[in-house]
């Protein structure tokens, strides 16, 4: 049965040998694929555009293994979760949550999905062999994030220690968002988890990620991927959440397809990785789709964090807003690389892009790039980069008034970032974005 | 002696980008005066300002500021607003996405160490916005940001007269303010004065006699020319002034042999 071959192991904890017991055959034989895949392709380098700025000098995969299960199995209560992760999901509860899916390391360690979600017909579900489950992972596995996009994501394909799979019925509006979190804590870590979505016709869901690591944890690999499907008139938020250590390397790659009329929102807020790639696309493949595109990204030290963004037209009368908000502190850098790409038929578009950056150190750095690629000649297309200091003088201005350099700082940053998490789905979510942008700016 | 009670500006002088621009100024405002400071352009008057306030570009070469008798050179722009010291700036900064209302709540708790309710201070900041004759909708507008000019120069005194300061010298608030504005604007002045009963002190810079017109009670007028302070003088120096231009006192200050300057406050 052993299909993949013993040789193509980097080391005997990174392979995807160790996974592949109990896996259903075209799942063994797609991670074999990406597995080749992998091997063939070399680390990206900065002479590739895409990666000019993305130095993975200090980057082995033989530093990596695959994340270890925790000792303990399945837990039926939040409060038997370790210290933790039980503070992690604080202040909510459960059952504030139509879904609450917790893993530790590669394990699901809780699950919980409303009785009413679960009577209408909610799926939400780890990659298993158990019918429906299954046909629904083999039909859309990869079909969005094609493995060969980069080594990254090859690995990934090849890899994956973890999945969730949702899937919404036909006109069900589920109130509560569903809750994916997950809890990285051992040294040298890998974790490869894939998200698929898939939210039928006219139904609305709200599903909040949530990545976070002790904030010393020496080391980590995160590469994940989430594949999402707004079938007609379906209208999805997707609030992601990450606060890892500064130390991991994350490389995170988010689709959506979305159909006819049906609506797609990414809330995205960064804040940890020593070295980050965020790779969003939305792509408008029925005609009347709308996205709105938001992030918001706190770097400090010496964090280098790379937004890659595809606002991808290809139907007619789409709309698409994107506003990328980036602050940058001490040593750190960032890069934002923005495609708007309107196919020949997608007469009507309406798209909109902005990154703003706002530097607080005079050694930090950020690059914008905004890319467009129109095919149509009816389109509005609107984009708008800037990077600006909080220059010396705004400062002076706000200390005048009595305002310690920190407190000054904090307003400015507070004003600049506000107006993006005003527009995020979860308000208690927000709080918990807010308080950590507050302890970055007055933590040094 | 340095005096318990005033702003004393003692030999102070002070270089931008290593050009040396003020060369020994001499100046003491005390508590309960206003004064004015008057001069011809570049001769200095908004380095002193900066200086007062803590700019981190003005390197201080030689001299002493003391407030209260403590000199507070050292010290940062905010330890220096919450001992007192306020400065209406010639050119207020924008800064965008910060509420005037919520940034003067968290500068009057900053400034004063009290907590304040918000609707409390809401309320103080609308009888604020009155005295100075602007809408209430300024306090939710960005800080400065769009403002006209004449209404960022409101907005300088409508944080004055929020934040209660004790020192507070005004750079060319009157420039840009139309005829109303100036009345406006000076009358607030006098009144936030008058209300402080003699625990506040004002130096008012300005090329024009127009707002000093209106500034009750106004006690002495400086001039200052290249870096120092060369004269000093009762409130009608300024109609001299205006009458017969800088020029014209420049030869006179050559004529007098030997002249150097005359400190004001010290007779
Ligand atoms: N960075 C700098 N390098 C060199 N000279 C400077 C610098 N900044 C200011 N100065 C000069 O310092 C002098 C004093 O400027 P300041 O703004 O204090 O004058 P002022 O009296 O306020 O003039 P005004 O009446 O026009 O407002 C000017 O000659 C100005 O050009
Ligand atoms: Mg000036």
């Amino acid at each position: 049965m052993s299909t993949v071959d013993q040789k193509l192991t980097i080391n005997d904890r990174l392979s995807p040998q160790v996974l592949k017991d109990g896996e259903p055959a075209w799942l063994t034989e797609l991670r074999q694929q990406a597995w080749e895949t992998f091997l063939r392709l070399p680390l990206p380098s900065t002479k590739e555009e895409d990666w000019r700025r993305f130095d993975l000098r200090g980057f082995r995969w033989e530093d990596y293994h695959l994340a270890t299960p925790p000792p303990y199995t399945v837990v039926s209560s939040v409060q038997q979760l370790p210290d933790p992760i039980q503070s992690q999901l604080r202040p909510a509860d459960a059952d504030q949550w139509a879904g609450l899916m917790v893993f530790h390391g590669p394990r699901r360690v809780f699950s919980y999905l409303s009785e009413a979600a679960r009577a209408k017909g909610v799926l939400m579900d780890e990659l298993t062999t158990d019918q429906p489950t299954d046909i629904v992972w083999q039909s859309h596995l990869h079909a969005l994030i094609r493995p060969d996009t980069s080594k990254f994501v090859a690995a990934h394909a090849a890899l994956m220690n973890a999945g969730v799979v949702v899937v919404i019925p036909p006109k069900l509006v589920l109130e509560k968002p569903l809750h994916l979190f997950f809890w990285l804590d051992e040294p040298g870590a890998a974790l490869f988890d894939h998200i698929l979505v898939i939210a039928r016709r006219d139904s609305q869901v709200t599903v909040v990620l949530h990545y976070a690591s002790p904030e010393n944890l020496p080391s980590g690999l995160h590469s994940s991927g989430l594949e999402l499907y707004a079938e007609p008139g379906a209208a999805v938020n997707i609030l992601c959440l990450e606060e890892w250590s500064k130390s991991l390397y994350d490389f995170q790659f988010l689709r959506g397809r979305l159909d006819q009329d049906a609506y797609l929102k990414w809330s995205l807020a960064n804040f940890g990785a020593r070295m980050k790639r965020l790779d969003v696309h939305s792509q408008l493949a029925g005609r009347g789709a709308s996205t709105d595109m938001l992030s918001l990204t706190i770097a400090d030290q010496n964090q280098h964090i790379e937004h890659h963004t595809l606002q991808e037209h290809v139907k007619e009368n789409c709309k698409s807003d994107l506003l990328f908000k980036v602050v940058l502190l001490d040593r750190s850098s960032s890069v934002y690389r923005g495609m708007i790409r309107v196919h020949p038929k997608a007469q009507g578009t309406d798209a909109y892009q902005a990154n703003r950056n706002l530097l607080l150190s005079s050694n930090a750095r950020a690059d914008s790039m905004p890319l467009l690629e129109i095919q149509a000649n009816e389109v509005r297309c609107t984009h708008g980069a800037t990077i600006s200091r909080l220059d010396e003088l705004q400062l002076f201005y706000l200390m005048s008034r009595g305002l310690p350099k920190r407190l000054a700082e904090k307003i400015v940053v507070d004003g600049f970032l506000q107006p993006v998490l005003d527009r995020f789905p979860v308000p208690i979510v927000s709080d918990k974005i807010r308080r950590l942008w507050e302890n970055k700016i007055s933590g040094r | 002696m340095a005096q318990t009670d005033a702003l004393e500006i003692r030999g102070l002088r002070v270089a931008v980008d290593g050009k040396e621009i003020l060369k020994g100024v001499d100046l003491v405002v005390p508590k309960g005066e206003i004064h004015a400071l008057m001069g011809p352009n570049g001769s200095g008057k908004s380095t002193l300002a900066q200086t007062l306030m803590g700019h981190p570009r003005y390197e201080v070469l030689e001299g002493q500021v003391l407030w209260k008798g403590e000199n507070i050179l050292e010290l940062s722009p905010d330890e220096r607003a919450k001992k007192g010291l306020f400065l209406a700036f010639q050119y207020p900064v924008e800064i965008p996405g910060v509420a005037l209302g919520n940034f003067l709540h968290i500068a009057y708790q900053a400034r004063t160490g009290q907590e304040v309710p918000v609707g409390r201070f809401h309320r103080q900041l609308v009888q604020k916005l009155k005295l100075l004759d602007m809408d209430p909708s300024f306090a939710n507008r960005n800080l400065n940001e769009g403002f006209s000019g004449g209404e960022k120069k409101r907005c300088e005194i409508l944080q004055m007269a929020v934040l209660e300061p004790e020192m507070v010298v005004m750079d060319e608030t009157d420039s840009g303010l139309d005829i109303d504005a100036v009345r406006i604007v000076a009358n607030a002045v006098n009144r936030i004065f008058a209300e402080s009963q003699g625990k506040m002190g004002v130096l008012i810079i300005t090329h024009y006699q127009r707002i000093l017109r209106y500034i009750q009670p106004l006690h002495r007028v400086n001039v200052m020319m290249d870096g120092r302070v060369v004269l000093s003088d009762g409130p009608e120096l300024a109609e001299r002034l205006e009458e017969m231009g800088y020029d014209f006192l420049e030869k006179r200050l050559h004529e007098q042999a030997g002249f150097v300057k005359e400190p004001s406050g010290s007779d």
